[in-house]
Formats: C-alpha cells, sequence, structure tokens
C-alpha cells in the first residue's frame, strides 16, 4: 500500500529527499530515458533534469503512486522536449542503436532491440504497460492521450513485436 | 512475451555511478540556486532597509525644523520652517495665536505663502489697520540663510504698514518657549526688562507688540530725558553706531508707521528701532 509522501508544499526539497525519490524511482526513470532516447549521454542529461526538476517542484504528491506518475509524465515531457530540440534534430543520426547495456543475455538483448526498433510512441507505452503494469486508461492519463490510441498503440506494437521475434506475441 | 519483455526490460537499471553523478550535479544546481535565492534575499532586504534610511532621513530632512518665524501682533504664533522652506509646523503662544494658527492652513506651504496667508487673514488686517506693530522675527542661526529669509519676508510685506522685520539667532528660543513666549515677543520682552527690572513674562503675555514697544519707548524717555537729543531718522541702517556695534549679529527692519497710522510716533522710532537692537534696513510705509 502506498504510504502518504508529502503533504505540503516545499520551496526547494532537500537532498535526503532526493537521494530517497532517487532510490526508488531511478530505475523506471532511467528505463524510459534510454527506451524513449536510445542513448545514454542523452538519456543521463534528462535523468539529471527530471530529478533537478524534482528538488525544484513545490508539487505536493498524495501518495507514492502519485509521485511515480509524475515521475513518468516528467520523464516522457522531457524526453520529446529533448527530441524536438532544434540542436539534437541537426545533430544526432536518426539510425542510431539503441545503447544498451553489455551484460544483457543475448535472448533478452534480442528482445530489447526488438522493442528499440519500433517507433518511439510505441516504445513508451509498450514499457509502461508490460513492465510497469499500467492499464490503457492509466498510461493514457500519464501520457495525456486519448484512451483508444493507447489501445492501438499497445496492439500495433504487439503485432510488430511478434513479427520481429518470430510469434510468441500472445505470450 | 509479457514474461520476455518483463525479464528483458528489468536488465536496464540505473547504475550506482550514475546515481552518484545525479547526486552530485543535484548538490551543484541547488547549492548555485539557494547561493542565487540567498543572495536574491539579502539584495531585497538590503533594498528594503535602504529604502526604510532614505525614508526615514528624508522624513527627518523634511520634518526637522531649521529656523522659524515669529509672528507677533496681539495673536503671537511662530512658523517652523525646514530646510527645503517649507512651514513643518506652527505653535501658538496665546489664545489668539492658537485660533489664528488652527484657521489657516500654513503647514507644508512655502513660508513666504504662509506669511501672504496670514497677512491676508481678516483678523490679522483689523489688527494692522488698529495701529497695532506686527513683528515678523526670522530666527535661525545660519546667518546667510537668516539674510536669505529676511529679505524673502520684507519682501512679503513690503506693501504692509507697521510691519517690523527683525532676523535673530536661537539662543534664547528654549528661554522664551519656556515662559510660554515667542521668540518675538520675548526679545521684547528682554528689551524691556532692561528698563524695567521688576517686569515678569507673565506681564508681557497679554500686551499687544504696540503696547510692548509704546513701554520701551516710554521708559527709554524717562530715561534718557536730561541728555536726550533725539535722532532725525534711523536713516538707511537706522541705528546708532553704538547700539549697532553692540547687538551687530542681528537685522532688523522697521516700518516707519510703527507708531501708529498717522506718523505720530516718527520721533520715537530710531530709539525703539535701536532699543531693538537692530541693524537692518529701513523700510516703511505712511499711511
Amino acid at each position: 500500500m502506498a504510504a502518504a509522501i508529502t503533504t505540503a508544499a516545499k520551496p526547494m526539497r532537500g537532498e535526503q529527499e532526493a537521494n530517497r525519490a532517487m532510490e526508488q524511482y531511478a530505475d523506471t526513470v532511467w528505463r524510459l530515458c534510454l527506451i524513449h532516447l536510445k542513448n545514454r549521454a542523452d538519456a543521463e542529461d534528462v535523468f539529471q533534469t527530471v530529478f533537478l526538476k524534482y528538488v525544484l517542484s513545490t508539487a505536493a504528491f498524495e501518495n507514492e503512486e502519485h509521485e511515480k506518475a509524475w515521475f513518468i509524465r516528467v520523464t516522457v515531457n522531457a524526453c520529446r522536449d529533448l527530441l524536438r530540440s532544434f540542436f539534437r534534430s541537426h545533430t544526432v543520426p536518426l539510425d542510431q542503436l539503441a545503447d544498451l547495456p553489455a551484460d544483457v543475455p543475448e535472448d533478452h538483448r534480442e528482445v530489447l532491440d526488438a522493442v528499440m526498433a519500433l517507433p518511439a510512441k510505441y516504445r513508451d507505452v509498450v514499457y509502461l504497460h508490460y513492465y510497469e503494469g499500467y492499464t490503457a486508461p492509466e498510461i493514457g492519463w500519464m501520457l495525456k492521450k486519448n484512451v483508444n490510441s493507447v489501445y492501438t498503440l499497445l496492439n500495433r506494437a504487439k503485432k510488430q513485436l511478434a513479427e520481429m521475434l518470430g510469434g510468441g506475441a500472445d505470450g | 512475451m509479457d514474461e520476455r519483455l518483463r525479464q528483458s526490460f528489468d536488465h536496464i537499471r540505473a547504475g550506482e555511478n550514475l546515481k552518484s553523478r545525479t547526486s552530485a550535479y543535484l548538490i551543484r544546481q541547488t547549492g548555485h540556486l539557494r547561493r542565487i535565492r540567498s543572495v536574491r534575499r539579502w539584495a531585497a532586504a538590503a533594498a528594503c532597509a535602504l529604502a526604510l534610511t532614505l525614508g526615514a532621513f528624508g522624513g527627518w530632512l523634511f520634518f526637522t525644523p531649521v529656523s522659524a518665524i515669529s509672528v507677533d501682533i496681539n495673536p503671537s504664533l511662530e512658523l517652523n520652517i525646514n530646510r527645503f522652506d517649507r512651514v513643518v509646523s506652527v505653535d501658538g503662544f496665546n489664545e489668539a495665536g492658537n485660533q489664528l494658527a488652527q484657521s489657516l492652513d500654513l503647514r507644508f506651504v512655502n513660508y513666504t505663502e504662509a506669511l501672504k496667508r496670514l497677512l491676508a487673514d481678516a483678523e490679522v488686517q483689523a489688527y494692522l489697520d488698529q495701529g497695532e506693530g506686527l513683528s515678523l522675527l526670522v530666527v535661525c542661526d545660519d546667518q546667510e540663510r537668516s539674510g536669505q529669509m529676511l529679505a524673502q519676508v520684507e519682501g512679503c510685506t513690503s506693501v504692509q504698514r507697521n510691519v517690523h522685520c527683525h532676523a535673530g539667532g536661537s539662543e534664547n528660543s528654549a528661554e522664551a518657549h519656556a515662559v510660554g513666549l515667542s521668540c518675538g515677543k520675548y526679545r521684547a520682552y528682554l528689551q524691556l526688562k532692561e528698563l524695567e527690572p521688576s517686569l515678569t513674562p507673565e506681564e508681557v503675555e497679554g500686551l499687544t507688540m504696540r503696547e510692548i514697544r509704546q513701554r520701551i519707548r516710554d521708559a527709554s524717555a524717562q530715561e534718557d530725558a536730561p541728555a536726550e537729543t533725539p535722532k532725525p531718522s534711523c536713516g538707511a541702517e537706522g541705528v546708532s553706531s553704538e547700539e549697532a556695534s553692540s547687538k551687530a549679529p542681528e537685522a532688523s527692519c522697521e516700518s516707519k508707521a510703527e507708531a501708529g497710522p498717522h506718523g505720530s510716533g516718527s520721533g520715537q522710532h530710531g530709539q525703539g528701532h535701536g532699543q531693538h537692537g537692530g541693524g537692518g534696513k529701513h523700510r516703511g510705509n505712511h499711511g
């Protein structure tokens, strides 16, 4: 059960609170960054930006779920902003390969490569649905997308992954 | 598929190095922001303190009187004037003076304008028409400023009869106020007291300036009667050299018609003038 996190807005969060949030949400934020941007350097920039936004944010969270949803929304928006930025769109090759960890077993690397080969809008929903366990309405609320669009994205992503990974999409 | 995806994503984790770098980045950024906020806070506090100090200093500059004009006819009052030539307060020294001070809006106007309003007042005009002498004493320790103010006061009263303009220091102000007299009236009291040593301030309080001057003239005439050789006129300087040397720091300007609208007191005028200690110009307007 999610515990109450913060009840009152403060001017700036302290180091302790930042470390606690990092322990709790670092993996989620990092995966979203890497999946969305497919580049470690950019992912790290956004990762740090997200936690800086958290430290400077005056938002008060009702519980852990609320706080986690905030991190997901802010991370996806920060990734989109980076991709939209003039500098990056003119300097990063579009066909850049995913910068995945070296120690991933071959079988899982194949899956991750398949996910990374999907369009960016598919990758976010795939991760949020299959790993984080969010439903389509929850993903729609977090990413400010229509629920039906989320269903469509999930179905198309699933179909494409099945094609790339040679069946087993129903698994 | 779901499980394969879950297991695959699980291999992507934020390393400890990444977390350490991020913590260091946050400390750097927030420290910088805290410093900026702290500097801003201090700057805002300093600006407020400066504004308050300037405000207080400005208020002190504005509301601190550096000179005064004692106005005595029968109403007796003093205009306290700041360094910007504005009347910051008006003190009445008898009932008529209090009433006059309350009836006229003299605060924060230039002292020349205040004098014009005073002279235009019906009650003051009535006194002047009855032949009462109006004494205007500029009280200021700065001789240059005193001279400038006296010239301005003379300018304001140039068309009036029975007006005596003087200037002097504030050395007797505290004593005058302690006995409930304005500086101008106290000065006249001191002059009369020299001739009538038993005189008390209470006796003078109820007298008009003309009555005090009349008593000064009478007492002087009695004292000087055996050897008196009346001076024909106070002339351009209006004072004997002996008198001038004894009262050098002061200046006065006195109307010829001081003794009354009929000019009957011209022979005594020189005496009164000399007694008054003035070294100023002679200006007047015969009725």
